[in-house]
Protein backbone atom coordinates (compact mmCIF):
# COMPACT_ATOMS: atom_id res chain seq x y z
CA UNK A 1 0.00 0.00 0.00
CA UNK A 2 1.12 3.76 -1.00
CA UNK A 3 2.13 5.96 2.06
CA UNK A 4 -0.72 8.23 0.71
CA UNK A 5 -3.32 5.32 0.34
CA UNK A 6 -2.46 4.05 4.03
CA UNK A 7 -2.98 7.41 5.53
CA UNK A 8 -5.66 7.59 3.97
CA UNK A 9 -7.55 4.74 5.09
CA UNK A 10 -5.82 4.79 8.17
CA UNK A 11 -7.75 8.45 8.80
CA UNK A 12 -10.91 6.86 7.49
CA UNK A 13 -10.70 4.23 10.22
CA UNK A 14 -9.96 6.99 12.67
CA UNK A 15 -12.88 8.90 11.98
CA UNK A 16 -15.25 5.90 11.85
CA UNK A 17 -14.14 4.76 15.06
CA UNK A 18 -14.40 8.17 16.35
CA UNK A 19 -17.69 8.18 15.18
CA UNK A 20 -18.66 5.07 16.74
CA UNK A 21 -16.87 6.06 20.24
CA UNK A 22 -19.14 9.00 20.11
CA UNK A 23 -22.20 7.42 19.60
CA UNK A 24 -21.13 4.76 22.34
CA UNK A 25 -20.73 7.94 24.75
CA UNK A 26 -23.80 9.36 24.07
CA UNK A 27 -25.97 6.08 24.94
CA UNK A 28 -23.68 5.81 28.00
CA UNK A 29 -24.46 9.32 29.37
CA UNK A 30 -28.40 8.78 28.56
CA UNK A 31 -28.14 5.22 30.29
CA UNK A 32 -27.65 7.26 33.47
CA UNK A 33 -31.20 8.48 33.31
CA UNK A 34 -34.16 6.92 34.17
CA UNK A 35 -34.61 3.53 36.32
CA UNK A 36 -33.65 0.78 36.83
CA UNK A 37 -30.48 2.58 39.11
CA UNK A 38 -27.48 -0.86 39.66
CA UNK A 39 -26.82 1.12 42.74
CA UNK A 40 -25.03 -2.12 44.32
CA UNK A 41 -22.94 -2.32 41.46
CA UNK A 42 -22.15 1.27 41.04
CA UNK A 43 -21.11 1.40 45.34
CA UNK A 44 -19.11 -2.42 44.00
CA UNK A 45 -17.27 -0.51 41.31
CA UNK A 46 -16.74 2.58 43.67
CA UNK A 47 -14.80 0.46 46.09
CA UNK A 48 -12.95 -1.74 43.40
CA UNK A 49 -11.46 1.50 41.46
CA UNK A 50 -10.97 3.58 44.31
CA UNK A 51 -9.96 1.37 47.35
CA UNK A 52 -8.36 -0.74 44.71
CA UNK A 53 -5.87 2.08 43.54
CA UNK A 54 -5.14 3.74 46.84
CA UNK A 55 -2.01 1.72 47.31
CA UNK A 56 -0.96 2.86 43.84
CA UNK A 57 -2.06 6.92 43.93
CA UNK A 58 -0.08 6.85 47.25
CA UNK A 59 3.19 5.41 45.72
CA UNK A 60 3.14 7.06 42.93
CA UNK A 61 1.65 10.54 45.11
CA UNK A 62 4.72 10.77 47.27
CA UNK A 63 7.28 9.39 44.39
CA UNK A 64 6.73 11.90 42.22
CA UNK A 65 6.07 14.44 44.88
CA UNK A 66 9.84 13.82 46.77
CA UNK A 67 11.32 13.70 43.09
CA UNK A 68 9.56 17.26 42.46
CA UNK A 69 10.75 18.93 45.35
CA UNK A 70 14.29 17.59 44.98
CA UNK A 71 14.80 18.89 41.66
CA UNK A 72 13.17 22.18 42.27
CA UNK A 73 14.64 22.75 45.67
CA UNK A 74 17.67 22.69 44.06
CA UNK A 75 17.25 24.83 41.05
CA UNK A 76 15.47 27.40 43.32
CA UNK A 77 18.75 27.35 46.03
CA UNK A 78 20.71 28.81 43.12
CA UNK A 79 18.32 31.55 42.75
CA UNK A 80 17.99 32.11 46.67
CA UNK A 81 14.67 31.26 46.89
CA UNK A 82 14.45 27.59 48.49
CA UNK A 83 11.43 29.74 50.44
CA UNK A 84 9.36 29.79 47.20
CA UNK A 85 9.21 25.48 46.81
CA UNK A 86 6.15 25.02 48.73
CA UNK A 87 4.58 27.25 46.40
CA UNK A 88 5.54 25.85 42.80
CA UNK A 89 4.95 22.80 44.55
CA UNK A 90 1.48 23.50 45.66
CA UNK A 91 0.88 25.11 41.51
CA UNK A 92 2.60 22.08 40.16
CA UNK A 93 0.50 19.14 41.81
CA UNK A 94 -2.49 20.46 42.01
CA UNK A 95 -2.64 21.78 38.08
CA UNK A 96 -0.68 18.79 36.38
CA UNK A 97 1.33 16.11 38.05
CA UNK A 98 -1.44 15.58 40.39
CA UNK A 99 -4.63 14.96 38.18
CA UNK A 100 -2.26 13.58 35.25
CA UNK A 101 -0.65 11.21 36.93
CA UNK A 102 -4.19 9.75 38.97
CA UNK A 103 -5.48 9.53 35.48
CA UNK A 104 -2.81 7.64 33.86
CA UNK A 105 -2.73 5.18 36.65
CA UNK A 106 -6.13 4.58 36.63
CA UNK A 107 -6.14 4.36 33.28
CA UNK A 108 -3.58 1.66 33.34
CA UNK A 109 -5.09 -0.54 36.09
CA UNK A 110 -9.11 0.53 35.81
CA UNK A 111 -8.99 0.76 31.86
CA UNK A 112 -7.53 -2.57 31.30
CA UNK A 113 -9.81 -4.41 33.89
CA UNK A 114 -13.23 -2.58 32.75
CA UNK A 115 -12.10 -3.59 28.95
CA UNK A 116 -10.95 -7.42 29.97
CA UNK A 117 -13.77 -7.70 32.14
CA UNK A 118 -16.78 -6.09 29.06
CA UNK A 119 -14.74 -7.51 26.38
CA UNK A 120 -14.69 -11.75 27.99
CA UNK A 121 -18.65 -11.19 28.60
CA UNK A 122 -18.81 -10.42 24.74
CA UNK A 123 -16.85 -13.33 23.99
CA UNK A 124 -18.92 -15.94 26.13
CA UNK A 125 -21.84 -13.96 24.24
CA UNK A 126 -22.95 -12.86 27.92
CA UNK A 127 -23.75 -9.71 26.96
CA UNK A 128 -26.44 -11.40 24.61
CA UNK A 129 -28.11 -13.31 27.14
CA UNK A 130 -27.94 -10.38 29.00
CA UNK A 131 -30.32 -8.76 25.98
CA UNK A 132 -32.06 -11.61 26.05
CA UNK A 133 -33.25 -11.00 29.73
CA UNK A 134 -34.49 -7.85 28.71
CA UNK A 135 -31.20 -5.83 30.32
CA UNK A 136 -29.11 -3.30 28.73
CA UNK A 137 -25.63 -3.89 28.98
CA UNK A 138 -24.99 -0.49 28.92
CA UNK A 139 -26.79 0.62 32.08
CA UNK A 140 -26.22 -2.55 33.66
CA UNK A 141 -22.48 -2.73 33.18
CA UNK A 142 -21.16 0.75 31.43
CA UNK A 143 -23.54 3.37 33.41
CA UNK A 144 -21.86 1.71 37.21
CA UNK A 145 -18.39 2.36 36.28
CA UNK A 146 -18.33 5.59 34.75
CA UNK A 147 -20.17 6.97 38.15
CA UNK A 148 -17.79 5.29 40.35
CA UNK A 149 -14.94 6.87 37.81
CA UNK A 150 -16.90 10.33 38.46
CA UNK A 151 -16.41 10.16 41.85
CA UNK A 152 -13.41 8.78 42.50
CA UNK A 153 -10.85 9.75 40.29
CA UNK A 154 -11.54 13.25 41.72
CA UNK A 155 -11.47 11.75 45.41
CA UNK A 156 -8.01 9.76 44.07
CA UNK A 157 -6.91 12.88 42.70
CA UNK A 158 -7.18 14.63 46.23
CA UNK A 159 -5.13 12.08 48.00
CA UNK A 160 -2.51 11.87 45.20
CA UNK A 161 -1.86 15.92 45.50
CA UNK A 162 -1.85 16.02 49.57
CA UNK A 163 0.78 12.96 49.63
CA UNK A 164 2.46 14.65 47.20
CA UNK A 165 2.67 17.74 48.59
CA UNK A 166 3.46 16.11 52.07
CA UNK A 167 6.56 14.48 50.13
CA UNK A 168 7.96 17.58 48.87
CA UNK A 169 7.06 18.82 52.91
CA UNK A 170 9.54 16.19 54.11
CA UNK A 171 12.14 17.11 51.26
CA UNK A 172 11.65 21.00 51.78
CA UNK A 173 12.46 19.95 56.33
CA UNK A 174 15.00 17.13 55.79
CA UNK A 175 17.26 17.98 52.54
CA UNK A 176 16.46 21.83 52.06
CA UNK A 177 16.09 23.00 55.73
CA UNK A 178 13.42 24.69 54.82
CA UNK A 179 11.26 25.50 57.84
CA UNK A 180 7.75 23.19 58.25
CA UNK A 181 5.98 26.93 58.67
CA UNK A 182 7.74 28.20 55.25
CA UNK A 183 6.42 25.17 53.39
CA UNK A 184 3.06 25.12 54.45
CA UNK A 185 2.18 29.05 54.25
CA UNK A 186 3.73 28.89 50.30
CA UNK A 187 1.58 26.02 49.58
CA UNK A 188 -1.64 27.53 51.27
CA UNK A 189 -1.01 30.86 49.33
CA UNK A 190 -1.75 28.87 46.32
CA UNK A 191 -4.57 27.32 47.14
CA UNK A 192 -6.64 29.75 45.80
CA UNK A 193 -10.03 29.25 43.42
CA UNK A 194 -8.32 28.90 40.08
CA UNK A 195 -5.82 26.26 40.96
CA UNK A 196 -7.80 24.13 43.31
CA UNK A 197 -11.12 24.14 40.05
CA UNK A 198 -8.49 23.23 37.81
CA UNK A 199 -7.34 20.31 39.94
CA UNK A 200 -10.50 19.48 40.26
CA UNK A 201 -11.70 19.74 36.95
CA UNK A 202 -9.28 18.19 35.60
CA UNK A 203 -9.90 14.56 36.89
CA UNK A 204 -13.58 14.82 36.46
CA UNK A 205 -12.91 14.90 32.43
CA UNK A 206 -10.30 11.98 32.70
CA UNK A 207 -12.65 9.84 34.69
CA UNK A 208 -14.91 10.31 31.58
CA UNK A 209 -11.97 9.82 29.07
CA UNK A 210 -11.27 6.50 30.63
CA UNK A 211 -15.37 5.52 31.19
CA UNK A 212 -15.50 6.03 27.46
CA UNK A 213 -12.65 4.68 26.60
CA UNK A 214 -12.61 1.18 28.32
CA UNK A 215 -16.19 0.51 28.17
CA UNK A 216 -16.25 1.44 24.44
CA UNK A 217 -13.01 -1.34 23.57
CA UNK A 218 -14.98 -3.95 25.93
CA UNK A 219 -18.19 -3.70 24.39
CA UNK A 220 -16.68 -3.63 20.48
CA UNK A 221 -13.77 -6.27 21.29
CA UNK A 222 -14.08 -8.37 18.75
CA UNK A 223 -12.22 -11.91 17.73
CA UNK A 224 -12.24 -14.07 21.50
CA UNK A 225 -9.15 -14.13 23.83
CA UNK A 226 -6.61 -12.61 21.49
CA UNK A 227 -8.93 -9.85 20.89
CA UNK A 228 -10.04 -9.64 24.14
CA UNK A 229 -5.94 -8.94 24.69
CA UNK A 230 -5.77 -6.25 21.62
CA UNK A 231 -8.68 -4.29 23.05
CA UNK A 232 -7.27 -3.61 26.77
CA UNK A 233 -3.95 -2.72 25.43
CA UNK A 234 -5.46 -0.63 23.25
CA UNK A 235 -7.73 0.78 25.89
CA UNK A 236 -4.89 1.60 28.24
CA UNK A 237 -2.98 3.47 25.27
CA UNK A 238 -6.00 4.77 23.62
CA UNK A 239 -6.97 6.75 27.45
CA UNK A 240 -3.63 7.70 28.24
CA UNK A 241 -2.99 9.29 25.23
CA UNK A 242 -6.25 11.36 25.41
CA UNK A 243 -6.02 12.44 29.24
CA UNK A 244 -2.51 13.84 27.52
CA UNK A 245 -4.40 15.81 25.17
CA UNK A 246 -7.36 16.31 27.77
CA UNK A 247 -4.81 17.96 30.02
CA UNK A 248 -3.81 20.55 27.45
CA UNK A 249 -7.06 21.48 26.45
CA UNK A 250 -8.83 21.85 29.87
CA UNK A 251 -5.70 23.91 30.88
CA UNK A 252 -6.19 25.96 28.14
CA UNK A 253 -10.00 26.19 28.71
CA UNK A 254 -9.46 26.90 32.24
CA UNK A 255 -6.93 29.12 31.57
CA UNK A 256 -9.19 31.59 29.20
CA UNK A 257 -12.04 31.26 31.21
CA UNK A 258 -10.97 32.20 34.66
CA UNK A 259 -7.41 33.56 34.29
CA UNK A 260 -8.12 36.31 37.04
CA UNK A 261 -8.84 33.54 39.67
CA UNK A 262 -5.12 31.87 39.83
CA UNK B 1 -45.42 -19.61 15.62
CA UNK B 2 -42.49 -18.40 13.85
CA UNK B 3 -42.28 -17.38 10.41
CA UNK B 4 -39.42 -16.36 8.22
CA UNK B 5 -40.12 -14.08 4.91
CA UNK B 6 -37.75 -14.04 2.80
CA UNK B 7 -35.67 -12.88 4.76
CA UNK B 8 -31.72 -11.79 4.20
CA UNK B 9 -29.19 -10.66 6.41
CA UNK B 10 -25.03 -10.16 6.03
CA UNK B 11 -22.41 -9.00 8.63
CA UNK B 12 -20.89 -6.34 7.08
CA UNK B 13 -20.65 -7.06 3.05
CA UNK B 14 -20.71 -10.59 4.09
CA UNK B 15 -23.91 -12.31 3.32
CA UNK B 16 -24.83 -15.02 5.98
CA UNK B 17 -28.90 -15.23 4.83
CA UNK B 18 -30.12 -15.08 1.71
CA UNK B 19 -33.99 -15.01 0.49
CA UNK B 20 -34.60 -17.45 4.02
CA UNK B 21 -38.73 -18.59 4.52
CA UNK B 22 -39.95 -21.21 6.75
CA UNK B 23 -42.87 -21.41 9.12
CA UNK B 24 -43.19 -23.27 12.27
CA UNK B 25 -46.58 -23.98 13.84
CA UNK B 26 -46.68 -23.42 17.87
CA UNK B 27 -45.99 -26.43 20.22
CA UNK B 28 -43.40 -27.70 17.13
CA UNK B 29 -40.22 -28.29 17.37
CA UNK B 30 -38.01 -27.83 14.53
CA UNK B 31 -34.34 -28.49 13.68
CA UNK B 32 -32.36 -26.31 11.79
CA UNK B 33 -29.14 -28.11 10.48
CA UNK B 34 -26.22 -26.89 8.77
CA UNK B 35 -22.84 -27.19 8.83
CA UNK B 36 -20.57 -24.42 10.50
CA UNK B 37 -20.66 -20.67 9.49
CA UNK B 38 -23.87 -21.70 7.52
CA UNK B 39 -25.87 -19.04 9.35
CA UNK B 40 -28.01 -21.23 11.63
CA UNK B 41 -26.72 -19.09 15.20
CA UNK B 42 -27.60 -16.15 13.42
CA UNK B 43 -31.54 -17.35 13.11
CA UNK B 44 -31.93 -17.38 16.70
CA UNK B 45 -30.14 -14.01 16.86
CA UNK B 46 -32.35 -13.07 14.37
CA UNK B 47 -35.95 -14.22 16.34
CA UNK B 48 -34.33 -12.61 19.74
CA UNK B 49 -33.68 -9.39 17.95
CA UNK B 50 -30.09 -9.26 19.04
CA UNK B 51 -29.70 -8.39 15.33
CA UNK B 52 -32.04 -6.98 12.21
CA UNK B 53 -32.43 -8.66 9.13
CA UNK B 54 -31.66 -6.72 5.77
CA UNK B 55 -34.66 -7.51 4.16
CA UNK B 56 -37.61 -9.75 4.75
CA UNK B 57 -40.03 -9.79 8.13
CA UNK B 58 -40.08 -12.18 10.86
CA UNK B 59 -43.32 -12.83 12.51
CA UNK B 60 -43.75 -14.08 15.96
CA UNK B 61 -47.02 -14.92 16.90
CA UNK B 62 -48.31 -12.87 13.81
CA UNK B 63 -46.21 -9.64 15.28
CA UNK B 64 -43.51 -8.75 12.77
CA UNK B 65 -40.86 -8.12 15.30
CA UNK B 66 -38.76 -5.98 12.45
CA UNK B 67 -40.64 -2.64 12.62
CA UNK B 68 -41.52 -2.85 16.88
CA UNK B 69 -39.86 -0.18 19.29
CA UNK B 70 -37.42 -1.85 21.72
CA UNK B 71 -40.29 -1.85 24.62
CA UNK B 72 -42.32 -4.25 22.24
CA UNK B 73 -39.42 -6.26 21.54
CA UNK B 74 -38.73 -6.41 25.18
CA UNK B 75 -42.02 -7.36 25.81
CA UNK B 76 -42.00 -10.20 22.83
CA UNK B 77 -38.17 -11.30 24.16
CA UNK B 78 -40.36 -12.46 27.61
CA UNK B 79 -42.06 -14.86 25.51
CA UNK B 80 -38.92 -16.19 24.39
CA UNK B 81 -36.19 -18.38 26.57
CA UNK B 82 -32.86 -18.94 24.85
CA UNK B 83 -30.09 -21.53 25.73
CA UNK B 84 -27.00 -20.44 24.22
CA UNK B 85 -24.06 -21.87 22.77
CA UNK B 86 -21.71 -22.88 25.73
CA UNK B 87 -24.92 -21.74 28.14
CA UNK B 88 -23.22 -18.00 28.19
CA UNK B 89 -23.96 -18.09 32.18
CA UNK B 90 -22.74 -15.27 34.16
CA UNK B 91 -19.47 -16.51 35.35
CA UNK B 92 -19.03 -13.94 38.04
CA UNK B 93 -22.69 -15.40 39.53
CA UNK B 94 -23.59 -18.68 41.51
CA UNK B 95 -25.28 -21.16 40.30
CA UNK B 96 -28.52 -20.17 41.82
CA UNK B 97 -27.76 -16.46 40.91
CA UNK B 98 -27.76 -17.44 37.33
CA UNK B 99 -30.89 -19.32 37.61
CA UNK B 100 -32.73 -16.41 39.74
CA UNK B 101 -31.26 -13.79 37.94
CA UNK B 102 -34.18 -12.64 35.75
CA UNK B 103 -36.74 -12.51 38.52
CA UNK B 104 -33.52 -11.06 40.77
CA UNK B 105 -33.62 -8.07 38.04
CA UNK B 106 -36.99 -7.72 36.64
CA UNK B 107 -39.46 -8.85 39.67
CA UNK B 108 -40.40 -7.67 42.74
CA UNK B 109 -40.31 -11.10 44.66
CA UNK B 110 -39.37 -11.34 47.88
CA UNK B 111 -35.58 -13.20 48.01
CA UNK B 112 -36.77 -16.00 50.09
CA UNK B 113 -39.31 -16.95 47.50
CA UNK B 114 -36.84 -16.67 44.46
CA UNK B 115 -34.45 -18.95 46.25
CA UNK B 116 -37.63 -21.40 46.27
CA UNK B 117 -37.92 -20.90 42.21
CA UNK B 118 -34.35 -21.67 41.99
CA UNK B 119 -34.52 -24.74 43.84
CA UNK B 120 -37.80 -25.82 42.49
CA UNK B 121 -35.78 -25.17 38.53
CA UNK B 122 -32.85 -27.22 39.72
CA UNK B 123 -35.01 -30.45 40.67
CA UNK B 124 -36.35 -29.71 37.05
CA UNK B 125 -33.45 -30.27 35.27
CA UNK B 126 -31.69 -32.64 37.58
CA UNK B 127 -29.36 -31.02 39.09
CA UNK B 128 -28.64 -31.26 42.71
CA UNK B 129 -29.17 -28.26 45.00
CA UNK B 130 -25.33 -28.38 46.24
CA UNK B 131 -24.30 -26.82 43.65
CA UNK B 132 -26.48 -24.03 44.59
CA UNK B 133 -23.32 -21.39 45.19
CA UNK B 134 -20.93 -22.73 42.98
CA UNK B 135 -19.85 -21.25 40.26
CA UNK B 136 -20.45 -21.53 36.37
CA UNK B 137 -16.76 -22.66 36.39
CA UNK B 138 -16.65 -25.25 38.38
CA UNK B 139 -19.27 -27.64 36.47
CA UNK B 140 -19.02 -29.90 33.96
CA UNK B 141 -20.12 -28.60 30.16
CA UNK B 142 -23.23 -30.56 30.73
CA UNK B 143 -24.12 -29.42 34.12
CA UNK B 144 -23.90 -25.82 32.78
CA UNK B 145 -26.35 -26.30 29.90
CA UNK B 146 -28.89 -27.39 31.98
CA UNK B 147 -28.12 -24.91 34.36
CA UNK B 148 -28.98 -21.96 30.93
CA UNK B 149 -31.83 -24.59 30.47
CA UNK B 150 -33.07 -23.89 33.77
CA UNK B 151 -32.29 -19.84 33.60
CA UNK B 152 -34.29 -19.55 30.38
CA UNK B 153 -37.37 -21.25 31.92
CA UNK B 154 -37.28 -19.65 35.05
CA UNK B 155 -36.73 -16.22 33.22
CA UNK B 156 -40.28 -15.56 31.94
CA UNK B 157 -42.05 -19.03 31.53
CA UNK B 158 -40.89 -18.77 27.59
CA UNK B 159 -43.95 -20.27 25.01
CA UNK B 160 -40.68 -20.62 22.49
CA UNK B 161 -37.32 -22.16 23.07
CA UNK B 162 -34.30 -21.87 21.03
CA UNK B 163 -31.06 -23.64 22.01
CA UNK B 164 -27.99 -23.35 20.11
CA UNK B 165 -25.86 -26.19 19.50
CA UNK B 166 -27.32 -27.71 23.11
CA UNK B 167 -25.43 -30.74 22.57
CA UNK B 168 -21.61 -29.93 20.94
CA UNK B 169 -18.83 -31.01 23.17
CA UNK B 170 -20.61 -33.11 25.90
CA UNK B 171 -20.05 -36.74 26.39
CA UNK B 172 -23.20 -39.39 25.05
CA UNK B 173 -24.74 -39.61 28.30
CA UNK B 174 -24.86 -35.93 28.85
CA UNK B 175 -25.81 -35.48 25.78
CA UNK B 176 -28.90 -37.71 25.94
CA UNK B 177 -29.53 -35.85 29.43
CA UNK B 178 -30.44 -32.67 27.52
CA UNK B 179 -31.78 -34.21 24.75
CA UNK B 180 -34.18 -35.93 27.45
CA UNK B 181 -34.96 -32.27 29.16
CA UNK B 182 -35.68 -30.83 25.56
CA UNK B 183 -38.13 -33.06 24.40
CA UNK B 184 -39.76 -32.89 28.12
CA UNK B 185 -39.86 -29.36 27.79
CA UNK B 186 -41.95 -29.49 24.77
CA UNK B 187 -44.05 -32.30 25.64
CA UNK B 188 -45.16 -30.76 29.00
CA UNK B 189 -44.65 -26.99 28.21
CA UNK B 190 -46.20 -26.98 24.87
CA UNK B 191 -43.17 -24.57 23.73
CA UNK B 192 -42.33 -24.35 19.97
CA UNK B 193 -38.86 -25.33 19.85
CA UNK B 194 -36.02 -24.67 18.02
CA UNK B 195 -32.99 -26.55 17.98
CA UNK B 196 -29.66 -25.25 16.07
CA UNK B 197 -27.16 -28.08 15.15
CA UNK B 198 -24.90 -29.85 13.11
CA UNK B 199 -25.08 -32.75 15.82
CA UNK B 200 -27.59 -34.92 13.14
CA UNK B 201 -27.98 -37.86 15.25
CA UNK B 202 -29.13 -35.43 18.18
CA UNK B 203 -31.42 -34.11 16.08
CA UNK B 204 -33.52 -37.11 14.95
CA UNK B 205 -34.11 -37.64 19.26
CA UNK B 206 -35.75 -33.95 19.16
CA UNK B 207 -37.90 -33.29 15.99
CA UNK B 208 -39.29 -34.69 13.62
CA UNK B 209 -39.09 -31.58 10.88
CA UNK B 210 -36.00 -30.66 9.34
CA UNK B 211 -34.27 -27.08 7.97
CA UNK B 212 -31.10 -27.32 5.78
CA UNK B 213 -29.31 -24.18 5.53
CA UNK B 214 -26.30 -24.35 3.09
CA UNK B 215 -24.28 -20.75 3.14
CA UNK B 216 -27.34 -19.26 4.39
CA UNK B 217 -30.17 -20.43 2.07
CA UNK B 218 -33.02 -23.12 2.86
CA UNK B 219 -32.23 -25.87 1.12
CA UNK B 220 -34.45 -28.80 2.76
CA UNK B 221 -37.73 -28.54 4.82
CA UNK B 222 -39.40 -31.14 5.51
CA UNK B 223 -39.63 -34.50 7.44
CA UNK B 224 -37.18 -37.22 7.73
CA UNK B 225 -39.12 -39.22 4.95
CA UNK B 226 -38.15 -36.41 2.76
CA UNK B 227 -34.92 -35.94 4.04
CA UNK B 228 -34.46 -39.91 3.19
CA UNK B 229 -35.27 -39.23 -0.12
CA UNK B 230 -33.91 -35.82 -1.16
CA UNK B 231 -31.32 -35.57 -4.10
CA UNK B 232 -30.10 -32.45 -4.09
CA UNK B 233 -26.32 -33.05 -3.36
CA UNK B 234 -25.70 -30.92 -1.07
CA UNK B 235 -27.79 -32.39 1.70
CA UNK B 236 -26.81 -35.70 0.52
CA UNK B 237 -23.39 -34.77 1.12
CA UNK B 238 -23.57 -32.80 3.98
CA UNK B 239 -25.96 -36.58 5.54
CA UNK B 240 -23.29 -38.86 3.91
CA UNK B 241 -21.56 -39.64 7.12
CA UNK B 242 -24.43 -40.07 9.24
CA UNK B 243 -26.19 -42.20 6.44
CA UNK B 244 -26.73 -45.37 9.16
CA UNK B 245 -28.38 -42.99 11.53
CA UNK B 246 -31.27 -41.78 9.34
CA UNK B 247 -31.91 -44.99 7.92
CA UNK B 248 -32.46 -46.52 11.65
CA UNK B 249 -34.82 -43.64 12.40
CA UNK B 250 -38.56 -44.30 12.76
CA UNK B 251 -40.75 -41.91 12.06
CA UNK B 252 -43.12 -41.85 14.67
CA UNK B 253 -40.22 -41.86 17.21
CA UNK B 254 -40.64 -38.44 17.01
CA UNK B 255 -42.56 -35.83 18.98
Amino acid sequence: MKPVQFLIEWFRHFAYESQRLFIFSARMVASLYGRPFYVNETFEQMYLIGVGSLFLVILTGISAGQGMALQFSNELADFGSKNYLGRIMAIAIIRELGPVLTGVMVAARVASGITAEIGSMKSSKQLDAMVAFGIDPIKKLAAPRLIALIVMVPVLTIISDVIAIVGGWMIAIFISHITSLTYWTAVIDRLNFGNLFIGIAKPFVFAFVIGFISCYKGFTAEGGTKGVGRATTESVVIASITILIANFIVTKVVFSFIRGYF
Amino acid sequence: MIEFRNVSFSYGDKPVLENLSFKIPTGEARVIMGQSGSGKSTILRLILGLAKPDEGDILIEDTNICGVRPRELREIRKRIGMVFQDGALFDSMTVGENIGYYLLEHSKMRFDDIGEKVHEMLGFVGLSEDIIDQLPDELSGGMQRRVAIGRALLSTDPKIMLYDEPTTGLDPSMTSTILSLINRLTELKKVTSIIVTHQIADAFEVANKFIVIDSGKSIFDGDITQLRQADDSRIVEFLKPFRDSIANVQKNEFI
